[in-house]
């Protein structure tokens, strides 16, 4: 008697999901009635799929109540950016070119190697801040392209992977716009940003210069920026300047560069950093509580004003969020993880507002430890 | 026909959550990174928004493995502080066998290979194998057999986990 094989009986345990037809279902049932064999087999993957569940149950988290999906809409807003005030547009393609000029990043990478004569026209502040580039190895080149793939299928911008991947300089930039499509998908209502057809010129000029001009709905943005490094050869972005190109004179960039850090009005972004890098660019010391562990810095801006976030770890194990500014600097609304307890707090010329999973007289008292 | 996203979210955040739970292993960012999943997914229309949604929260748990390698320096420091704090309040025998056997499931299942690893969370979350065959990008005909062996890679892993621990006493 010929006997069942293994997939066949899971396929018959999992039958209300695993697609197997009903006539299938009584073959099996047939089967196993008179084969012993495949009766004792049957009745043993039974009793692996309980221990299987048991053991992830004993894994799983407690059970909490879905926040309400309202919440998940609201958020869902705040990443698209659709504000109905016209910035938000603007922070959304701001994020996009960001994603392209971190991809074009790496691109630059590839096609103009270390110690290329290209690097010595760069700035000295540039080339101070450039590091220099090393290899990936090949492994994880290929599992960045392949997250690139998923991301473009699920929509999902990733952060400057999958060029190092490529040989030219043509795919390369299509990765880059399919991340710049992703981005301007997600603009969202689809008023003031029509269906996105970028336009692009690449002009790779360094290791770690790149330059974009792309077209957004009415919007025409170039993008000129410094990619800094860290040790694992994550991009960092150290300065982008964005130009708008409401006015092309023939096809040259045209209007005031700012820096896209400092622009007014184009939201919020955020770079991790060293310490060092964040302090310079904020102007000010880095404030952190002591005693807690530092998780993460990040540089940034908050609708134009410069800003050091920092990530510290609270005795529970809850993440303590800080984000701090130059009181000067004006009134600044950060995004800080939902629910939470908020505290404001400030100390000289700087203003510190925490965030943490824990009650409000806590936070208050943690938040004003820092020094 | 669009998608009812609100149906969507209701009937699959806490899989959600329990498959991200389990791949990045902190439940505050499990159910943060679920949100996010299903926020991320609204405004499109999908052929099946459930694995739609699998697949995004499938990404953020891999971008966020990534960050955990940036901060493991800091992670390394934080687990030297929280092992000190417990020594010291004496927790109860049930609490650290119940941490024990999960440090243990844990383990065992990062034993596993990626694929068996992705195969079974998802199976538990539910999905049905037309989802996970799209996901896993192996033919449907494969899920059942490919199924059966990670679950007993899984047992094995486990079971050998308990006779370390055992014979170390």
């Amino acid at each position: 008697m010929q006997h069942l094989d293994d997939g066949y009986l899971q396929s018959w345990l999992d039958r209300d999901r695993s697609g197997i037809t009903g006539a299938e279902a009584a073959e099996v049932e047939a089967h196993v009635a008179h084969c012993k064999v495949c009766a004792a087999r049957l009745a043993e993957m039974e009793g692996t799929n309980q221990q299987v569940r048991s053991l992830l149950a004993s894994v799983a988290p407690g059970a909490e109540a879905a926040p309400d999906f309202d919440e998940v809409v609201r958020r869902s807003r705040r990443r698209s950016g659709s504000g109905g005030d016209g910035r938000g547009w603007m922070a959304a393609g701001w994020a996009a070119s960001i994603v392209l000029a971190t991809g074009l990043g790496w691109l630059s990478h590839d096609v103009v190697r270390p110690g290329s004569d290209d690097r010595a026209s760069a700035p000295a502040a540039e080339t101070e801040a450039a590091v220099a580039a090393a290899d990936l190895p090949a492994a994880r080149a290929v599992q960045d392209l392949d997250d690139t793939r998923e991301a473009e299928e699920a929509g999902v911008g990733t952060r400057g992977t999958g060029a190092e991947a490529r040989d030219t300089g043509t795919v390369g930039a299509d990765v880059a716009a399919a991340e710049w499509a992703a981005g301007a998908t997600a603009v969202g209502d689809g008023t003031e940003v029509a269906a996105a057809d970028p336009e692009r010129e690449i002009d790779a000029t360094g290791v770690d210069s790149v330059s974009v001009e792309a077209l957004l709905g009415q919007a025409a943005i170039s993008v000129e920026g410094l990619m800094d490094r860290g040790a694992a050869r994550e991009p960092v972005t150290a300065a982008l300047q964005a130009r708008s190109l409401r006015a092309r004179e023939g096809g040259e960039p045209a209007g005031e560069a700012r820096d896209v850090i400092n622009a007014a009005g184009t939201g919020e972004f955020w770079a991790p950093v060293a310490r060092e890098r964040a302090e310079a660019g904020a102007g000010f010391a880095l404030l952190t509580v002591p005693g807690l562990a530092v998780l993460e810095i990040e540089f940034g801006a908050v609708g134009g004003v410069t800003a050091i976030r920092v990530r510290q770890a609270l005795d529970s194990g809850a993440v303590l969020t800080l984000v701090q500014w130059k009181a000067d600097g004006g009134e600044l609304e950060p995004t800080l993880p939902d629910g939470q307890a908020v505290v404001t707090v400030e100390l000289g010329e700087v203003r510190v507002r925490g965030a943490a999973p824990v009650a409000a007289d806590s936070l208050r008292r943690v938040v004003a430890g820092v020094r | 026909m669009s998608t009812d996203w609100s149906e969507v979210y209701r009937s699959n955040y806490q899989a959600v959550v329990r498959f991200l739970h389990r791949k990045v292993w902190d439940e505050e960012r499990a159910r943060d990174l679920a949100q996010e999943s299903f926020a991320r997914a609204l405004g499109s229309d999908p052929d099946d928004p459930r694995a739609w949604v699998f697949r995004i929260a499938g990404n953020l748990a891999r971008d966020e493995a990534r960050l955990v390698v940036r901060r493991k320096r800091h992670l390394s420091l934080l687990k030297v502080e929280a092992s000190a704090e417990e020594g010291a309040s004496a927790t109860p025998d049930a609490e650290l066998d119940r941490k024990e056997a999960a440090e243990q499931v844990r383990e065992a299942l990062n034993r596993l290979g990626e694929r068996d690893r992705e195969l079974l969370l998802l199976w538990d979350a539910g999905l049905s194998y037309e989802e996970i065959a799209a996901r896993l990008e192996l033919a449907r005909g494969a899920v059942g057999t490919t199924l059966a062996r990670a679950k007993q890679r899984l047992v094995d892993a486990h079971g050998a986990l308990e006779d370390r621990d055992a014979a170390l006493g």
